[in-house]
């Protein structure tokens, strides 16, 4: 596209009536010239703001299911350190002394009677 | 064309306003947010600290618990028949142990940690919005308490406890058993008790920790105690003779006579203490005087709290020495007469198995913070009688052991120091003759102790005495201590 300045220059080297209209020589009136920037300004803003726009909407909605996302992921840790606990337990009642002495008891184990020392 | 235009612009101009009115509603409008959404303040409960024994295996852990609720409209069944299933799980009228006893009580405040916090939006589902106020303080884990007791004594001590109650048919049993260099608790078991993961299916009375909560007259365990006050005062040794023991001995109005009415003329110090003779030990008393007596009791930690580290320890009760008469004197040199707990009579003890110096008790030896351990430093020990006196009192011991009534139980080749204990039961102020606290205090092996022990029964049934109850339980465990330590016998 052309600048501005450029419209100027054509209108003074063809020594035209820059008042008057061109349209049948091909260049646009200065009024319709001003106009199309005018727009493609506001079209560059518009589109701008849009970008703009969207980004925080997409940031936002990030967001707001990112909290779904944490839930979702302390649910996990909660469940997971909770079978940790059960395992740590279970473990616990199994390796117990009494445990392990009820079990050596039913299975026929006697205690020595003499003491072992070095 | 012109209308082409006219359409862009408005298109424009649509955009611009809308962008500008959801500006507004999000940033400057500031409505109160009701119904869509709201703001929640969560406290994030803390997880516990563990209670560990000295190898770090798990005592005390924490468990998944349940929340149950319903909706009262939602609910089918008749109510009552819906209450009547679930009342047992979760009506209870007993109060918690969790922080209310023992070791996590005493120590609650560590063991505790703290809550977080999460401020944040909700959504009607109750989701966090992270867009809204949204902060969370991450709770933190109570410390972790590292004790010294080592499992497999504590295992032999609450098996030979339970065996011992039922078969000598006592109300209730105690042993305790500790390292005398350092006044770190190895055992310490009670029986009948309660399993503290179920402790609403028990009698309430059970919950109390007989070892430093329970109040008795020691009986003849307490001798030692003089016997130490008047061979560190230089006013006796091993070898002077009681000129009193020819037969019963009248005080202040009352006879005090032997246990077994026999009497020893001439008897050395020793023989009083292996003969447990009620009337040489008056002797001795008459030697100290109140004002001694009872500053020596008060210097081995009687009359009040040891300081171990559990919630409910109590402190005996000595008269003060104002109000001692001259029976009070007598009948205190034996050990009755006044109340003391069981870990005080360890603590005692350990002074004599330890040279003269005296560790409290203690049950916490580390505490783990976010991965750091702290040791728990204990108190500096005292120097309560000199280390001559605490090895003369030694070698009285052993010989009370070996020619005292309860040799015939004594483990053969080792050298035992201990003492029987039978005391009488006030009942309605006057002593049953039925009734007794049998006990039996030592250390092992005599020249360089692993453990001092006490072990005590109430009321046995089988036989009243110390000597036949709670000797002979005292030494079945220490034969199992000796197999532990690997300790030969020395004889």
């Amino acid at each position: 596209m052309l600048p501005v300045s450029d419209f100027k220059y054509i209108a003074t080297k063809s020594n035209l009536n820059i008042n008057k209209p061109l349209t049948s020589l091909g260049y646009l009136p200065e009024w319709q010239s001003l106009g199309k920037v005018k727009i493609k300004l506001l079209l560059t803003l518009g589109a701008v703001l849009f970008c703009l726009f969207g980004t925080q909407l997409v940031f936002a909605s990030n967001l707001s299911t990112g909290g779904e996302k944490l839930v979702s992921i302390e649910k996990e840790i909660q469940d997971q350190e909770t079978e940790n606990l059960k395992l740590k337990t279970q473990i616990a009642q199994s390796s117990s002394l009494s445990t392990l002495f009820n079990k050596a008891q039913s299975w026929g184990f006697e205690k020595p009677q003499k003491v072992i020392s070095n | 064309m012109r209308r082409l235009k006219l359409i862009q612009v408005l298109v424009i101009l649509t955009c611009l306003a809308i962008i500008v009115r959801l500006f507004y509603w999000q940033f400057l409008a500031g409505i109160e947010k009701r119904t869509l959404q709201s703001f929640a303040e969560d406290e994030i409960p803390a997880p516990r600290g563990d209670i560990l024994a000295s190898d770090n295996f798990p005592l005390a852990t924490n468990q998944e618990a349940y929340l149950i609720f319903a909706t009262p409209k939602n609910l089918k069944d008749n109510p009552r028949d819906i209450s009547r299933k679930l009342a047992p799980i979760l009506i209870t009228d007993k109060p918690a142990t969790g922080s209310a006893f023992g070791l996590e009580g005493f120590y609650n405040s560590t063991v505790k940690g703290k809550p977080g916090k999460q401020n944040s939006s909700v959504d009607p589902q109750g989701v966090p919005i992270m867009t809204g106020k949204f902060s969370a303080l991450s709770p933190k884990k109570g410390s972790t308490l590292i004790t010294s007791i080592d499992r497999t004594i504590q295992f032999i001590a609450e098996l030979k406890i339970k065996e011992a109650v039922e078969k000598y048919g006592a109300k209730d049993g105690t042993v305790i058993i500790s390292d005398p260099k350092n006044g770190h608790v190895l055992a310490m078991a009670t029986y009948p008790n309660y399993n503290p993961a179920f402790f609403g299916l028990y009698d309430q009375k059970l919950y109390k920790n007989l070892a430093v909560a329970d109040n008795y007259e020691p009986g003849s365990t307490f001798k030692l105690v003089t016997m130490s006050a008047a061979m560190d005062l230089n006013l006796v040794t091993p070898q002077t003779k009681c000129d009193v023991c020819t037969g019963p001995r009248k005080v202040g109005g009352y006879e005090i006579s032997t246990w077994n009415n026999k009497y020893y003329p001439d008897s050395t110090m020793t023989e009083v203490i292996e003969h447990s003779d009620n009337v040489g030990m008056t002797f001795v008393a008459g030697k100290l005087g109140v004002d001694k007596f009872v500053n020596y009791i008060n210097k081995f930690g009687f009359g009040k709290k040891t300081g171990i580290d559990l919630e409910e320890e109590t402190t005996g009760s000595i008269h003060d020495k104002r109000d001692w008469r001259e029976i009070d004197l007598a009948t205190g040199s034996f050990g009755q007469g006044l109340t003391v707990t069981p870990i005080q009579i360890v603590q005692a003890v350990q002074a004599i198995a330890n040279g003269g110096q005296m560790f409290p008790p203690r049950l916490v030896q580390s505490v783990v913070d976010g991965g750091k351990t702290d040791s728990v430093k204990p108190p500096a020990a005292v120097q309560i009688i000199s280390p001559q006196s605490a090895t003369q009192m030694t070698e009285m011991m052993v010989n009370a052991v070996d020619h005292g009534e309860a040799q015939f139980f004594k483990p053969k080749g080792y050298r035992i120091a201990g003492k029987t204990g039978t005391a009488q039961i006030p009942v309605a102020g006057h002593y049953d003759p039925n009734k007794t606290i049998a006990s039996f205090v030592g250390f092992a092996p005599a020249q360089n102790p692993k453990f001092v022990m006490l072990v005590r029964f109430t009321e046995p049934t089988a036989s009243t005495f110390g000597a036949e109850t709670a000797a002979p339980t005292f030494f079945a465990i220490a034969k199992e201590l000796f197999n532990y330590y690997g300790i030969s016998p020395s004889e």
